[in-house]
This record gives C-alpha cells, structure tokens and sequence, in this order.
C-alpha cells in the first residue's frame, strides 16, 4: 500500500471511529501517533522503541498549541461570557428592549431577537442563550399570545446568531485552524452577521404587520403605563452596559487598538466589574441580600477604622484613577508628557499616607464629610463592604512592608540594585488589596467559581482537540492525504460555484451528527489547501461555513437548539412546533448565504477598508 | 471501587480548579499590559509570556478534570442510543486501544521533551526568547508530562467506571459539580413539571 492510501485508510478509520462515541481528541492523538509511527518508521535509527520523530511531533505540536498566540483569547472570551451569563442580566435586558420596542408590530418577538443577539454575542454559547430566553422570553410570548411555533423560532434562530457575529468563539477557533488573522475575519463577519440579524428583524415584523393574530399588539394600558423618563433610565442601566462592553470589545479590536487577546481580557476583566457593580448596586437597593447580613435584615457592626480606611482608601483611588485620566486626556489633546511613575507623584506611600488622612476626616468629620457623602452607605449592609476593603488594605500594606524590609535584612540590597521599582511596594500593595478585597465580597462568589470552573472545562475541551487534530493532520499530510485529495478533488474538473456548493453541503451533512468545534477543527482544514485552486478566499469561505453552521443548530434530525428549547418549554409545546418555527428563519439563512454569495463584497468590503486588502 | 474513582475524581477536580484561576491572572495580567501601554506608553516585558503561559497551563491541567466530568466532545449520535453495557464495552475496549498508548507516548516524550528543556542554561532551565526579561519557561513545557500524568491517573478511574458499568448495568455517578447553564435550568425545569404534575395528582 502507498502512503497516500495509507493517510486514507487513516482518515477512513477515524471517521468510523467517531461514530463510537469515543472521546475525539484522545481518537485523534492515538491514530496520529499510531500512523505515524509507521510514517516516521526507520529501522537502522531505532535502539529503543521509542526512536521515531513521531513523538516529537506529538510534543511540538501540543506545545504549539499551548503557546499559541490567537487560542489564548479562546478561555478569555468563554470566561467573558459565563460571568455575563451568570450576572442575571437578561431579564433586565428582556424587560426594557420589549418596552422599548413596544410601538413596532411584533415588539416581542424583536425585543427577543435583540437580546439573543446581544447576549449570545457576549457568552458566545448558543445552549445557555437559547435555556435562558426559553424560561424567560418565550413564557411571555405565549402568554402575549403569540403563535407557538413563530415565538420558538424567533428564540432558536436569535440564540445561534452569536456564534456569527464577533466576537464569536467559533471563529477565534476557525482562524486558528487555518492560520489567519482573526482580526480580518471578525471585520469580514459584521456585516454578513448584520445582514442575518437584519432579515430576521425584517422577517418579524413583516410576519407581525401582515398576520397580527401570530403576534398580537401589546394592550393600550399595558403601553401608556410607562414614562419615557423611566425607559431612558432602564436603557441606560440595563442595555447600554453590556452593549457598550461588546462593541469596545469589537471596536478595540476592529480599529487595531487591540489584539483580540488583549481586547477579551478588557472584556472579561468589564464583565466582572459589570457584575460586581451589578451585584454592589442590589446590595445598595437592597435587592440582594449578601452574606453577612443577617436574615432579619440587619448587618453586623463593623470596626469604625476599618470602614473609614476602605472609604478612604477607595475615595483616593478615585482621585488617583482622575489624576491619570487627565494626564492621559492632556497628553492625547496637547502632547502633554505622560507622568513617568505608575504611582501618585512626589515619593513613594504618599497615596497610601492620603488615604489614611482621608480615614482620619471620616473618623473624626462622621459621615457628614461631603466627599464621603458619595460613598455613603444608604443600607446597612454597604459599610461592612468597605471594612473588608479596609483590612485588605491593612493586610497588603503590611505585605509590601515585609517586601521592603526584606532586601536590607537579609542583605539583598546589592543583588537587587536594579530592582528600583520595589519602593511602589507599599502604594501597590495597599490599593490592589483593598480594591481586591472589597471586589472579592461585592461579587457572587458562587457565581464566580462556577465561570471559572467552566471556564477551564469549556477550554480544555476545544483546546485538547486542537492537540489531537494538529497531531493527526501532520501526519495525514506527511503521508500525502492532503495531496491526494487535492489530485481527486482537481481531478473532478469542478466549477469554483460548484466547488463551494459541494463543500458548503459536506459541511451542512456534517454538521448533523457533528458539534461546531469538531466541524471547524477536523473536517474544514481538509478543504482549505483546495480553496487557492478555486481562486477563493479562505475569509469568505470561513464567513460561509459560519452562516452554514447556523443551520445545523437549526435543522432536524439533530437542531440541537430546538431540543434546548424543548427542554425547558412548558409541557404543551411539541417538538414538532418548534421545528416547524425554525424553518422560515431557516430559509433566511439560506437566503443570507446567497446573497453573500452574489455580493461577496459584504464580507470582503470591511476587510478591505480596514486593513487594506 | 466507587471510592477509588470518586477519590481520583475528587483528586483531579481540585487540580483543575485549582489551576482554573489562572484565568483571573490572565484576565488581569493582559489587562494590565493594555493599561500600561495605551494609557502610559510604557510596556511590560513579560506580559506576552504570562498570557501564554495561564492558558496553556490552565487548558493542559484542566483536561483530566474535563474528562471526569465527560466533557470532551465526542461523536455521541449513535453511542446515546445504546444500552449503558454496550457502551461501557465499548468504552472500555477504546481505552486500552486509544487512550492509554496516546497517553503513556505523550508522558514519556513530554518528560523527555521537559528535561531537554531544563538541561539548557548549564541546568538552570530555558527562557523564553520573546523578551528580553528572560522569563524561564521550562516549568510550562513540564506542564506536558504533568498533564499527561493526570489523564493517566483519570483514565484509569474511567476504566474502572467502565467495569462497574458493566457489572452493574447502569453508568455510576459523577461527583456533584458545576454544570452549564442549559443543563441546571432544564432539570430545574423538569423537576417543577414533576412537582406540577404531583400537585395535579393530588
């Protein structure tokens, strides 16, 4: 046997061996270590077994993956996501867009569709989007009485538009399996995803205004019983926030401010401010009630000093975060220079000297201070908040105290004469625990552990298999699989529209029994040496196989966002319902891909802008 | 038998957790590095290697805990239509067919790979050749056979879950865990259809 046969027999055999059930990325590793130990096969080199470069294939590809430069944006983002997924935002988010889309035919079903897309666009998970809104949004569709079917749609289809529209993961993952820059497929992917979005709107609200018994108008009391005044609010709290967090994200990156790596970590790092602020705003109200109270309401007393070093503290954070804000505005408006120490002027522990003074005004000035005003708690349950941002405080400065002490005491000093920066020791010190701290009560911290342990498991699942793939298709490819299917394919005489059909088919057939991430990581690799041939760009490939995978969550036997709605809709709806639901949307994303298809320019027009080419 | 699995579970979990932080040191790390260069035009040297390193350890170590929690993606059209015995049998036959080869072929040449790696500098490790700031990375490629090692000890347990399947006739349980989103609310979701259902009887 030749070894262009022998990488087919490899690809044969683990096709068969998928469909087992075995977990795919051990499948992988196994067959490409095994193939490949007869690829790299060389008897006059081996004194032991384990003399053959296939095993230094296996680490330099999995160390390749550990080190790579665009997956580490992969827990980043998933870890984004679960914290705003855990944040309780949507009903907020639900509530004020269906108010405030009331006047438009269909105001529900477009108020579910907007908070879909921007939600699944922040957690970049269809299954939770589409849970969440089935327990939230589609009750109230169904007792707005709307049509069963027609509101299950709307959900499903809302639900996957996520991992379409950046910052999606699935297309972090499909850059880094063809090697190209995320930064040009996100720019590629806005308009086709605003396409979708937009006939899904358009689709609605057509549907609404011509047959308004499957989506009935909102009651004249229930319409005139809000303000303005109190929707603007409502939007400015609940819609704003997170839509303002997503697009700096995208932005940030879109503009090249960012790479996407740094911009997820500012997203994760504003997603986690959102729900402590979130969270610190209901203890505020007394909407939640936080560990330390108790359950009669009442909290339990704090040291004074403790709670005026935490206001004092957080109060000189405030001006010291307004310092380098105007430093910063001053040197972008009048090329003013930038201050040159990270800390507050002068010397070292003068903000730390600051925020004790300003303790001792508390102290002494009460609350009547009109600065501490602002901090002022209006429930009980605030002040114990700013005591544990007091004793870290405490807790920080005497750790940077022991850092300064320890070079002199144990004679270090000389070894560390270019250490100059360890007089911020005790500024650092002091902040960082106290912000930490008070940041570490204010949160969930149920929620919290939950978004980190998913985090990891969600990241070890997508990364491992890129160690099993990147393994396997080496050795496919030193066998010549690659090759010989690109002869065969060639072979074929194809058309390059008849080409990308075949294709975007073999990717729809799969997507049946298949999950996105194996579909993106195993199969569409095997056709992207063949797109050059063709004369097609891998970005507008990537953009199709995106809109393309939109169906197979979509379509029966295997839709598997119709079976998540399934499992958390009320008794009555029938499966059957649901999918009947989906089909219209379904023909627009079909209708999406031909028209992106017909204009291709929608994907290759922002790239083009932006980056040039 | 129930005790040794659980005890290897427990085991790897808190191993997984433990590393799962890594992702606030990413978060804040990176964060950081923006801050310092955008806002004071003043880079780190050693925030690219951190953000690399957090997620490559946190990934590797975290795929022994995935794999008890059976969080690896698999091909499950089929396999979720058999019977748990047909599937234990399976299971358990895939593993010393797959699994365990890959794995003791990923310790052995991940610890040769390592200690390769820690032989450089006369013995004081490798540093990374992306800054000047000599950040060692010999600790991260020791990750590999460390993460190695776990999957190993993880899938032995899965082994024995196999085997307790197969006497049984019923998967044993997991431990007690996170779970997503959709997988809490749905059985929230059946568990108040049950309670309904209850009360309507009642």
């Amino acid at each position: 046997m030749s070894n262009p046969e022998v990488a087919v027999l490899m690809l044969g055999i683990f096709i068969v061996t998928i469909m087992l059930g075995f977990p795919i990325c051990f499948t992988l590793m196994a067959m490409g270590i095994f193939f490949g130990y007869y690829a790299y096969y060389e008897p006059e080199r081996m004194q032991t077994v384990f003399d053959n470069r296939v095993f230094d294939l296996l680490v330099n590809q999995t160390y390749s993956v550990m080190a790579n430069d665009v997956l580490v944006a992969v827990p980043l983002f998933l870890f984004m996501g679960y914290i705003v997924e855990r944040a309780n935002l949507v009903d907020r988010l639900f509530l004020t867009l269906q108010i405030a889309a009331r006047h438009m035919p269909g105001s529900m079903a477009i108020a579910a569709l907007v908070t879909c897309t921007l939600f699944a666009t922040a957690s970049g998970i269809i299954g939770a989007v589409v849970t969440l809104m089935g327990l939230l949004a589609f009750p109230a569709m169904l007792k707005a009485r709307y049509d069963t079917g027609f509101s299950s749609g709307v959900i499903c289809a809302g639900g996957c538009l996520g991992i379409l529209i950046p910052p999606s993961i699935m297309l972090i993952v499909y850059a880094a399996a063809a090697s190209m820059s995320v930064v040009r497929l996100y720019a590629g992917a806005i308009l086709p995803g605003l396409l979708l979005a937009g006939l899904y709107i358009l689709y609605v609200s057509g549907r609404a205004l011509l047959n308004p018994k499957i989506a009935p108008p909102p009651r004249r009391e229930e319409v005139e019983a809000m303000r303005t005044g109190n929707i603007v609010v409502m939007m400015m709290t609940s819609f704003f926030p997170l839509a303002f967090l997503i697009l700096s994200v995208l932005g940030a990156i879109l503009f090249g401010l960012a790479t996407p790596t740094e911009a997820a970590s500012m997203g994760a790092a504003g997603g986690l401010v959102l729900a402590a602020g979130y969270r610190i705003g209901e203890i505020r109200t007394g909407k939640t009630r936080p560990e330390w109270v108790d359950a009669d309401g009442g909290a339990r007393p704090v040291d004074p000093w403790r709670y005026a070093i935490g206001a004092g503290g957080l109060l000189t954070v405030f001006l010291y975060a307004a310092y380098f804000l105007i430093r910063i505005l001053a040197n972008w408006a009048f090329d003013a220079p930038l201050p040159a120490e990270r800390t507050l002027p002068f010397a070292p522990g003068v903000a730390v000297g600051i925020a004790f003074a300003l303790a001792a005004a508390i102290r002494h000035g009460g609350e009547r201070w009109p600065l501490v005003a602002l901090l002022h708690p209006r429930t009980p349950a605030l002040k114990p908040l700013y005591a544990h941002g007091g004793q870290g405080a405490l807790f920080g400065l005497a750790l940077g105290a022991v850092y300064l002490l320890m070079f002199p005491v144990l004679g270090l000093n000389e070894a560390f004469a270019e250490h100059e920066h360890s007089h911020w020791a005790l500024d650092v010190g002091f902040f960082t625990a106290l912000l930490g701290y008070m940041a570490w009560h204010g949160i969930d911290k149920g929620a919290l552990k939950e978004s980190v342990y998913l985090t990891v498991r969600t990241s070890a699942m997508v990364c491992w298999l890129f160690v099993g793939s990147w393994t396997f298709s080496s050795v496919f490819s030193y066998l010549g699989g690659h090759a010989l299917i690109e002869e065969f394919v060639l072979g074929l005489n194809l058309s390059p529209i008849t080409f990308l059909i075949l294709a975007q088919v073999i990717i729809f057939l799969l997507g049946w029994p298949l999950e996105w991430s194996e579909i993106i990581i195993i199969f569409v690799p095997i056709f992207l040496p063949l797109l050059p041939h063709f004369g097609i760009d891998p970005l507008f490939f990537g953009i199709l196989v995106a809109l393309n995978l939109q169906t197979s969550f979509l379509t029966p036997p295997m839709a598997m966002a119709a079976y998540y709605l399934k499992g958390v809709a009320p008794p009555h709806v029938q499966l059957i319902q649901i999918f009947k639901g989906c089909m219209p949307f379904l023909s627009m994303v079909f209708l999406a891909m031909i028209i992106l298809y017909v204009f291709p320019e929608i994907a290759l027009w922002l790239p083009k802008i932006v980056y040039g080419r | 038998m129930n005790r040794f699995i659980f005890l290897v579970d427990g085991f790897t979990a808190w191993v997984g957790k433990a590393f799962a932080w890594c992702i606030l040191i990413l978060t804040f790390g990176v964060a950081y590095e923006v801050f310092v260069r955008y806002a004071l035009r003043d880079p780190t040297s050693w925030a690219f290697d951190l953000s690399y390193m957090m997620y490559g350890t946190l990934f590797m170590i975290g795929g022994a805990y995935t794999l008890a929690r059976d969080g690896h993606v698999r091909g499950d059209v089929l396999f979720r239509l058999w019977r748990p015995k047909v599937q234990a049998t399976i299971e358990l036959v895939l593993y010393f067919l797959f699994f365990f080869p890959g794995i003791l072929a990923f310790i052995v040449a991940g610890a040769d790979y390592a200690g390769e790696s820690w032989s450089y500098n006369y013995g004081t490790g490798e540093v990374s050749i992306n800054s000047p700031a000599n950040v060692p990375i010999s600790q991260f490629k020791t990750i590999i056979p460390v993460a190695g090692a776990l999957l190993l000890l993880q899938g032995i347990a899965q082994v024995l879950r196999c085997v307790v399947c197969l006497r049984t006739g019923a998967w044993p349980a997991h431990l007690e865990d996170v779970e997503e989103l959709e997988k809490v609310l749905q059985e929230r979701h059946e568990e108040e259809l049950r309670e309904a259902a209850d009360g309507g009887a009642r």
